[in-house]
């Protein structure tokens, strides 16, 4: 009977170390990026019971890092079944309902989980984006700014809020949530300043939105596209000269000058300043835009249309040798 | 004689002067039109060289105007960030490991989840108190010479720790019995409850006897 008793207590320590064995394996080797490897362990561990609803849990997230979201979704929920205080695992599922677009889960889940207490930058962030999706935008805005208040350098939120404002034809309030981002993130960006101006654009300040996007270019001067985006908006207002300065300070940096040498020309080319024109349409050919070549021949068109044919003639042989 | 053959030459020069113009202006055109007809070759002839005047005009027009092609630059640039699309894409999981113990992240609850704290004879093991605090006998009982019982049931969770207590019974109340039994059990730690091997919340009462 002692024997049999002795024999029974070894075997539980053997398998209860055994279980240990398979939940630590698993778990090293996902931290070591096998996520492929530690799944038959993670399965183990289930079977042996010991850390069942951990065992679940991780082996959700080793299924979420194998691009399986629908069968990871499953792992979670057995988690929460087994422990259903386990709160990141709620949060999980939640996570994965949001990025599968089944919204009344995912608040479901996320709800579950600030019923136990979770009070997370991330929990009030995807209800948010939750509630913004299911176009609740009082709760959307109610849970951005809890996320803000918890987090404020978290930018997606702060966009989040505008969003909010501007899907309620708000701008003004979305003006004021991003010049508070401004104010209060560090890591606000020229794109704050970008969206500002698409703000102002939206309620026909022409001069504010220009100023926004000057002060976008003025934080990130590299990006050609904003800069050939604020050179178009000068056009429009009726102010050439300053998309051309905007254009020719462009030049300076390094990047997208073909695009920028093509801008310049079309400017010139529409006010039939043809010398200048084609100066810079050849400089964009010399950098290998096709378009500037384009560009520098329909000013030798101009020319030999006029009657220029010698002018013409050279320009051609000019395009033609690149130089 | 003399005027009789003037008279005859000037006939022989009428007759004369009327058959070539008969030949030249009659017979030759007859002729012509009977074996040579050649009207159709001179009308295609005609057309011929007309079309080549026209054709010469047309490639004439062509060298003459070049047409402007249009230039294409696109610039994908917007202005706004703030689209959910967006933002989805910067959307981030915690993927970190739980290892079974606290800070797994396992909450407990009370009120709203039912199912969270689990009865006594509900777990597989109970748990098991690891730091025991006596309460403190109240000042004013012991100067009168009053015992006591306090009966609490509290919540022990998941990391051991005492969650929340609630007094049951005191008897007699007004002596500070049951402040001080909470006190006490506010500091107690246990190990969890296990329900399938793994940590739950359970629910617990204690009883005190204050005796002097």
């Amino acid at each position: 009977m002692f024997a049999k008793r002795i024999f029974l207590l070894i075997l539980l320590v053997v398998v209860s170390v055994f279980a240990e064995d398979n939940f630590a394996k698993a778990n090293a080797l996902y931290d070591e990026g096998k996520f492929k490897e530690a799944v038959p362990y993670y399965r183990a561990a289930i079977d042996d019971g010991r850390y069942e609803p951990f065992a679940w849990f991780n082996l959700g997230n080793a299924l979420v890092q194998l691009k399986r979201p629908s069968v990871a979704v499953v792992a979670y929920r057995r988690a929460v079944e087994l422990l259903p205080d386990f709160t990141r695992a709620w949060i999980l599922l939640g996570d994965l309902y949001y990025i599968g677009g089944d919204i009344g889960m995912a608040i479901a889940s996320y709800g579950r989980a600030i019923e136990l207490g979770e009070d997370s930058d991330h929990l009030h962030y995807a209800l948010a984006e939750c509630y913004l999706r299911g176009n609740d935008y009082t709760n959307a805005e109610r849970h951005y700014e809890r996320t803000l208040y918890l987090n404020p350098d978290r930018m997606d939120a702060w966009y989040g809020l505008a969003d909010v404002y501007e899907k309620l034809g708000d701008y003004e309030n979305a003006i004021l949530t991003l010049e508070k981002a401004l104010q209060f993130t560090a890591t606000a960006g020229a794109d704050v300043h970008f969206t500002l101006s698409h703000f102002y654009q939206e309620m026909d300040s022409t001069k504010k939105a220009l100023h926004a996007m000057e002060n976008g270019l003025l934080m990130m001067p590299e990006n050609v596209s904003a800069r050939r985006y604020l050179a178009q908006m000068y056009l429009k207002s009726g102010e050439p000269w300053m998309a051309l300065f905007t254009l020719e300070e462009g030049l300076r940096h390094k990047k997208g000058k073909a695009d920028l040498f093509v801008d310049i020309g079309q400017i010139y080319f529409s006010q039939k300043r043809y010398d200048e024109a084609f100066e810079n349409y050849l400089s964009a050919w010399k950098l290998g835009a096709s378009q500037g070549r384009l560009g520098a021949e329909n000013v030798g068109h101009v020319w030999y249309n006029a009657g220029e044919e010698a002018k013409a003639d050279s320009l051609y042989r000019r395009i033609r040798e690149k130089r | 004689m003399s005027v009789c053959t003037k008279i005859i030459r000037v006939l022989l020069l009428l007759v004369l002067a009327l058959i070539v113009n008969v030949v030249f202006f009659f017979a030759l055109p007859v002729l012509n039109t009977l074996f040579f007809d050649r009207t159709e070759k001179e009308k295609t002839e005609l057309l011929d060289v007309t079309e080549v005047e026209i054709n010469v005009r047309e490639k004439k027009q062509q060298t003459e105007k070049k047409t402007l092609r249009m230039i294409v630059q696109p610039n994908t640039f917007r202005t706004t960030r703030s689209t959910g699309a967006e933002r989805a894409k910067g959307f981030k999981m915690d993927l970190s490991l739980a290892h079974g113990e606290a800070g797994d992240g396992v909450g407990v609850s009370l009120g709203a989840a039912e199912n969270v704290v689990y009865e006594a004879g509900e777990v597989d093991e109970q748990a098991k108190v690891l730091k025991e605090v006596n309460p403190v006998y109240p000042e004013r009982a012991k100067k009168a010479g009053i015992a006591g019982t306090v009966k609490v049931l509290m919540v022990i969770d998941v990391y051991g720790n005492v969650s929340s207590v609630e007094v049951l019974s005191v008897n007699p109340p007004g002596y500070g019995f049951e402040t001080e039994a909470v006190k006490a059990v506010q500091s107690w730690k246990f190990e969890p409850a296990k329900l399938g091997s793994f940590p739950v919340a359970q629910k617990a009462t204690k009883e005190f006897r204050f005796v002097r």
